[in-house]
């Protein structure tokens, strides 16, 4: 109960600590009986006690009791605290032990360990009893021993477990008693109060006229103030640190025009936060108010009245306007004060005619100025006008009258006096602002000249006003080309007519005249197309066109229509095979089709792919180029046929020239026989003061020789080839002859090379000679020494040649027909390819040909064939076994290009049997040929044809017959064995015949391959088939048929009666 | 039968009608054989007789068919029909004769005879004699075996050309020549014209064809291939066939254009530096004009060692030209010459030749050396011009 009492006091101490304390605090931890581990445990509640002063005696003896003695002796006694659920920053831990030991000795005392995780930490050494009294143990932990740093509320529950009071003792029994124990913490509790914070400037409710808003505050706090926030519209705006206790302290920040509450909120050291929540109102204001000039609109020409309406309107976002003044040409004409915002503000100022300018400037009640912009007005106040948009009119347009300056809605009356005196009257009433508008429609025949427009107020004439305006003749006519060709389009245009109403054109010709009415168009023109025919007189056309309603407008022209000519031309009479030709047409018909030729003029072919449909363009023109590339020199015409107008056929003719070469050469100076000589150098150069002299011998020729090379390709078409030689001769000397070499031969060429006194140019043609020969040419040029003579003088030699085309020049012309295929075959169909023959009669069989001819069908003369044995030719003459010819083929159709033949044989059924060809050759009108060949197969052939009967005619009984011959003709052609067997009526029946009465046994009826036998050593028949191994009947091979003869007895027996008749069968085989 | 055949029957029966009076009636086969090899047990197998007469009347003919081929031979038409079966010298019959052997039959070769007769009826009234009646012998060989024979021929493979979304129709011909029954698949490879990508793949069996005989194939190759030239890879393995073949898609209205490099012409045999001309020979066959140009290569051990191109020529509908283009060989040996005709944008197939060359003499080039001394000359003078003005 005391003990009770004590923690009781404790507690109260503690709380009451707890309440006034500000810094450092203590608790008392008494110990926990419940968890003491010290036999025996009842003991411990009796040192519970926490008292410092008061100890109960309640003691528990440490005794030694019953233990042997020992030197040194320690009991230790284990005691635990109770929790404590603390907070704060712990200063120090004291554990407190008050204990008496019954000998007082500085041999008996007791050591204060505390453990921690499970490790003991001695206090202090042994503080020993100085007196048998009770007496207090302390010691002090200021850091936890386990860690070495501050204590942690952790270590206070948890960690200190056991408490060893160490006793030490004598030998002798000693014992210690403990009257209280306890632990006492020291520490300085958190803080938790939040800053106070008050709000200064700005006042609630108050204007800002900057955008940098300034706000005090005062913040107090029990502990360092952290940090302080503006918050702005409830939203944070700006933090500051450092911000001294308990005194004002600024906060800056940017902000827009505008209504904001503020406040700030404090954070101390402890995170405590405090914020004042009675906000203030602020209103920012920086602008200015916002003026809008509205009347009269800048750049205004005021002309109602003297007094000018002014009118604008204004606005401020923040406050209210104080005043506003109306600004004309620099000078303050009215003033507004507090006038309202957002609606229209007006007055009125009467200025003087002229320029002026004006604005607004006004105030807001923050004192914030502003001026408007500055609008440009000018003031033009007359009184009533009338006035025409132009002063000068065409008959048939419109007056547009205007009216200004009038009293507003009266009746103006309008007087117009015509140049022709007459007076047109009519009113007009003007609108609120005193203006009006008319018009007036000048007739297309309105009599020109000056027209005054005189304006009055009706009823008040003194309001008047005059204008005047001149009427023109309205300009009108026709115009056209001055001259077109025949097939061309007249483009007849007119101008100045009465819109939409008719017009007349009359066009008079030579003995003849068209008229044509049109519709003029919106502004009185009209466009008319006289088509000129193609055959249009030629002559001069004139044009009238007079409009019906106004006679006063027409108009006249003419034209001439000219003879229409086709023209063809190339741009160059002669070209080079590599050149474009361009071609050129002009005057066919307009947009028509014209068939365009090009021909060789010397063999009459044309080009390949001419002729070619050609359009002419919208004038009957045309050009294309046709490149002449490989085309074999010559005369060339270009023809152009219009399909629409025959008579505008046109021919241009030009030349496809050759190309012009040449080469010079070194000569050589050659006696006969020496073979070449020496290269003379004089000869390069015609006509110059070097020769080469031939020194001849009497009696004697000798020659120059001369070497030309080229490379054209060996195609080239060769045209011309001619040696120039420059030379003359001395006094009995004579030109020879001259040479070429073919190949290794020389020979003489005939032409007219004189023996002149004086330097001569003469030539030889050698136009004979192919590229290959131009390519490399030697010649020689002879001369003759009379005796007694001189020399001979060579100045020049060259060798000029021209040739066509780059290499191979194509010759123009139709191509040879082309047979395309051929089909050789025999009419019966299950096998193709195949020809079987038929016994002893021909077979025909046939070649079908197709011939294609690129000139048309028309041009495919005729066609003939062959066919023949492989080991044959087609040229080889006929036979029957091996050779056919068909002369001419039969027509079977053509469409287009194509012409098909048949060319029918009959061959006979012992040709050859094997391969055989058929060569059908197609001819055509130009007398070119083609060849084209098929093959087919005669099989092999085995026919007989045999005497249809064996008739031996009336024969005694017991007699034999004369031979009777039966005759085997070998049908096919193939060498044939023969079988014989005989039956009388059927097969296999026995007998040789069967006679009205009786039968003819076999040995009755014999045969023989030889006339004239015994019937005695002929065969004799048998019903079993008898192969006749040496009868070998050969094929035939001419006109003789190829036959063998069996020769036949009959010797009837005395039982045959009446008729007797019998089957033979020859069954040919395969030999 | 058209009026061409009715004017060729007609000749022939006049023909007949004065050649035909003097003999009795004539009987003719071909072949006079019949041997059929390899028949499977079970198979099938058929050859064709050709049997012909030269009388203008009606014959009728029997036939005699002996030995152990006799049952398992049928005729087409039947020769059962007797009265049916009749020819004349402008109606031969062809008569096929087909080989169906039982499955259980021995292998081994077995044979037969077929007697084709005339029937005609003895003509005597009174005294004695023989009708004589023509006939022939045909031996038939049957050789029977065990083992299935897969062979074949392939042919008349083409592709014709075929307007764009148009399908393209492909043709080829089998012949059976083994004794089962076949329809070997094709395989066909669509390269384009520079035969570089393959654009277009297909596979189709031919039609089934029996052994010995001959069937052919129609099929539409279904594809979206834009207008241009194409080559075709064909391969049927079963026949062992591989072929290649080219057709067009050609735009609407377009005529189809086809030409032929038949051959590639040069000398055989020339000597080293000599100019040897080589000419493609080429044939359009189409009915338009083409241009059409040369190009090819000449290799050397491998190694192309000219490139030839000829001028280009316009070649008019069945022209044949040649293209011209010439080649200087330096070395001794073999070159080969190949090339294409490239005529209106497509292609002909490759051609090859073959030139020899032997070692001849270098022609001397007494031009250029001239040439090359007299520039040499002018240059060292216009240096030595060039110091001079420099030192003075």
């Amino acid at each position: 109960m005391r003990k009770n009492r004590v923690s009781l006091l404790l507690i109260v101490i503690l709380l009451f600590t707890l309440i006034f304390s500000t810094s450092i605090q203590a608790i008392v931890l008494t110990l926990n009986a419940t968890t003491a581990t010290t036999t025996p445990l009842n003991l411990w509640a009796q040192v519970s006690e926490a008292n410092l002063g008061v100890h109960d005696q309640s003691t528990f003896s440490a005794t030694r009791t019953g233990v042997a003695y020992e030197t040194t002796k320690r009991d230790v006694l284990h005691a635990n605290f109770a929790n404590y659920s603390g907070s704060g920053t712990i200063n120090n831990v004291t554990l407190i032990v008050w204990a008496a030991s019954d000998v007082a000795a500085a041999s008996e005392g007791i050591t204060l360990q505390i453990y921690l995780g499970g490790s003991a930490y001695p206090g202090a050494p042994a503080t020993y009893a100085t007196s048998t009294s009770f007496q207090q143990f302390t010691y002090i932990w200021t850091l936890s021993p386990a860690t070495g740093i501050a204590w942690t509320w952790s270590e206070i529950n948890s960690t200190i477990s056991n408490i060893d009071t160490i006793v030490s003792g004598r030998q002798d029994i000693t014992e210690w008693q403990v009257d209280a124990m306890w632990l006492q913490v020291d520490y300085s509790p958190p803080d938790l109060v939040a800053p106070n914070v008050s709000l200064g400037k700005p006042d609630n409710n108050t204007f800002w006229l900057n955008n940098l808003l300034n706000v005090n505050f005062t913040a107090i706090d029990n502990s360092l103030i952290a940090n302080c926030t503006l918050i702005l519209n409830d939203t944070r705006n700006e933090t500051i640190l450092n911000v001294l206790n308990n005194t004002e302290t600024n906060i800056s920040t940017t902000i827009t025009d505008g209504v904001w509450s503020w406040t700030v909120n404090c954070t101390d050291e402890n995170n405590n936060e405090g914020t004042n929540f009675t906000k203030k109102i602020v209103k920012v204001d920086t602008q200015p108010p916002q003026i809008k000039l509205e009347l009269p609109g800048n750049n205004t020409d005021w002309t109602v009245s003297p007094s000018v309406f002014f009118e604008f309107n204004v606005t401020d976002r923040m406050t209210t306007i104080s005043s506003c003044e109306l600004i004309v040409d620099g000078q303050e004409k009215d003033t507004f004060s507090s006038p309202q915002e957002g609606i229209a503000l007006n007055t009125s100022v009467s200025l003087a005619n002229g320029q002026h300018n004006w604005s607004v400037n006004c105030t807001d009640s923050n004192g914030f100025e502003n001026s408007s912009l500055v609008y440009n007005l000018t003031v033009n106040f007359f009184g009533p006008a009338v006035s025409t948009n132009f002063p000068n009119y065409e008959q048939g347009g419109q007056v547009n009258i205007s009216g200004a300056n009038w009293n507003p809605t009266v009746t103006v009356t309008l007087r117009l006096n015509w140049s022709n005196g007459t007076i047109e009257l009519w009113n007009e009433t003007t609108s609120a602002s005193g203006d009006f508008n008319s018009t007036y429609s000048l007739a297309f025949n309105q009599p020109t000249g000056s027209y005054e427009l005189y304006a009055y107020e009706f009823g008040n004439e003194a309001d008047n006003a005059t204008t005047t305006f001149n009427v023109n003749t309205r300009p009108s006519g026709v115009n056209v080309q001055n001259s077109y060709f025949q097939g061309e389009f007249a483009l007849i245009t007119g101008y100045g007519f009465s819109p939409f109403n008719n017009v007349t054109i009359d066009i008079v010709y030579p003995l003849g005249q068209n008229i044509t009415n049109l519709t003029a168009n919106s502004t009185g023109g009209i466009v008319y197309v006289f088509p000129i025919g193609y055959s249009a007189i030629l002559g001069l056309y004139n044009v009238s066109v007079f409009d019906i309603l106004y006679s006063n407008l027409n108009g006249t022209d003419n034209f001439t229509v000219n003879n229409r000519v086709a023209t063809l031309s190339t741009d160059q009479t002669d070209y080079l095979p590599y050149e474009n030709v361009t071609i050129t047409g002009q005057w066919y018909t307009v947009n028509g089709t014209l068939s365009l030729t090009i021909r060789d003029e010397d063999s009459l072919e044309l080009a390949p792919g001419f002729p070619i449909t050609v359009y002419a363009n919208s004038t009957g023109g045309f050009v294309i180029d046709w490149n002449a590339t490989d085309t074999c020199f010559g005369n060339f015409s270009v023809m152009a046929e219009d399909q629409n107008h025959t008579e505008l056929n046109a021919t241009s003719y030009f030349n496809i020239t050759e190309v012009i070469a040449y080469d010079n050469t070194l000569a050589y100076a050659i006696s006969e026989g020496d073979g070449q000589g020496t290269t003379l150098s004089n000869v390069l150069t015609p006509g110059d003061s070097n020769y080469e002299t031939l020194a001849l011998t009497n009696g004697q020729t000798d020659y120059l020789q001369a070497n030309f090379s080229y490379s054209l390709p060996l195609t080239t078409d060769v045209k011309t080839a001619r040696v120039w030689v420059q030379h003359y001769v001395g006094t009995k000397i004579n030109f020879d002859h001259f040479e070429w070499r073919n190949d290794s031969t020389w020979q003489t060429v005939s032409c007219a090379i004189t023996s002149p006194v004086s330097n001569t140019l003469e030539y030889c043609d050698l136009d004979f000679l192919n590229a290959s020969q131009v390519n490399s040419l030697d010649i020689r040029i002879f001369y003759y020494r009379e005796p007694g003579g001189n020399d001979a003088y060579v100045d020049w030699f060259q060798f000029n040649i021209s040739y066509g085309g780059g290499g191979t020049c194509t010759e123009w012309g139709d191509l040879s027909p082309s047979v395309e295929s051929v089909l050789f075959d025999d009419f019966f169909a299950p096998v193709p390819n195949e020809i079987d023959l038929l016994a002893g009669i021909l077979t025909p069989v046939y070649c079908n040909a197709s011939v294609y001819k690129f000139s048309g069908a028309a041009n495919i003369d005729s066609a003939n064939a062959t066919i023949y044995y492989y080991l044959n030719k087609s040229n080889d003459a006929d036979d029957n076994n091996t050779h056919y010819t068909q002369t001419s083929c039969a027509e079977a159709g053509s469409a287009g290009n194509y012409k098909n033949f048949t060319c029918d044989f009959n061959v006979t059924y012992y040709v050859n049997n094997g391969t055989w060809w058929c060569n059908v050759t197609a001819l055509d009108t130009g007398g070119y040929t083609d060849s084209l060949i098929d093959n087919v197969t005669i099989n092999a052939f085995y026919a007989i044809n045999i005497t249809p009967l064996i008739d031996f005619d009336d024969v005694e009984l017991m007699q034999t017959s004369p031979d009777v011959i039966a005759t085997v003709n070998n049908f096919g052609n193939s060498q044939i064995d023969l079988q014989l067997d005989a039956y009388a009526v059927n097969d296999n029946d026995g007998y040789a015949m069967n006679c009205t009465e009786n039968n003819i046994s076999y040995s009755g009826e014999r045969y023989s391959l030889s006339s004239g036998q015994p019937f005695i050593s002929m065969t004799q028949v048998s019903d079993s088939p008898v192969t006749l191994s040496t009868f070998d009947l050969v094929k035939q091979t001419n006109a003789t048929p190829s036959t063998r003869n069996v020769y036949w007895k009959l010797q009837p027996n005395n039982q045959a009666r009446g008729n007797c008749t019998g089957i033979v069968v020859f069954t040919a085989t395969a030999s | 039968m058209n009026k061409k055949t009715s004017l060729a029957l007609l000749s022939f029966l006049l023909l007949i009608f004065f050649t035909s009076t003097v003999y009795g009636i004539g009987l003719g086969v071909s072949p006079a054989s019949l041997h059929y090899r390899n028949v499977l047990k079970g198979g099938y197998a058929q050859d064709q007789l050709a049997i012909s007469t030269d009388t203008s009347d009606n014959l009728t003919i029997l036939y005699e068919l002996k030995g152990s081929v006799t049952d398992w031979i049928s005729f087409e038409p039947s020769l059962d029909d007797i009265e049916n079966v009749v020819i004349s010298a402008d109606k031969p019959l062809f008569l096929q004769v087909i080989v169906q052997p039982p499955q259980d039959i021995q292998t081994g070769n077995y044979t037969g005879e077929l007697k084709i007769i005339t029937q005609q009826k003895p003509q005597f009234e009174s005294g004695m004699g023989s009708a004589i009646r023509a006939a022939f012998l045909i031996k038939i060989t049957v050789e029977i075996t065990g083992e299935q024979i897969v062979s074949c021929t392939i042919g008349g493979v083409e592709l014709k050309d075929s307007e764009i979304d148009q399908l393209t129709s492909f043709f080829a011909t089998l012949n059976n020549k083994g004794n089962v029954r076949l329809n070997p698949e094709v395989t066909l490879q669509v390269w384009d014209q520079l035969q570089e990508n393959i654009v277009h793949t297909q596979r189709f069996n031919l039609e089934q064809t029996l052994p010995t005989t001959t069937k052919t194939t129609e099929r539409l190759l279904d594809h979206s291939l834009d207008i241009g030239q194409y080559w075709v890879d064909i391969v049927v393995g079963e026949c062992g066939y591989t072929g290649l073949q080219t057709f067009s898609v050609l735009d609407r209205g377009q005529l189809s254009d086809f030409g032929e490099l038949i051959r590639i012409e040069n000398p055989p045999w020339a000597l080293t530096y000599d100019v040897v001309p080589i000419s493609a020979v080429f044939k359009n066959k189409g009915d338009t004009s083409v241009s059409a140009r040369f190009r090819g290569t000449v290799t050397y051990n491998t190694r192309v060692v000219e490139i030839l191109e000829s001028d280009e020529l316009l070649v008019r509908p069945k022209e044949t030209v040649r293209l011209d283009d010439f080649f200087e060989p330096l070395a001794v040996g073999q070159y080969f010459i190949s090339g294409r005709v490239v005529y209106n944008n497509k292609l002909t197939y490759e051609k090859g030749a073959v030139l020899n060359v032997n070692l001849g003499e270098k022609p001397t080039n007494t031009t250029l050396l001239i040439t090359l001394v007299l520039v040499i000359v002018i240059l060292v003078l216009l240096i030595l011009i060039r110091k001079k003005k420099k030192l003075s």
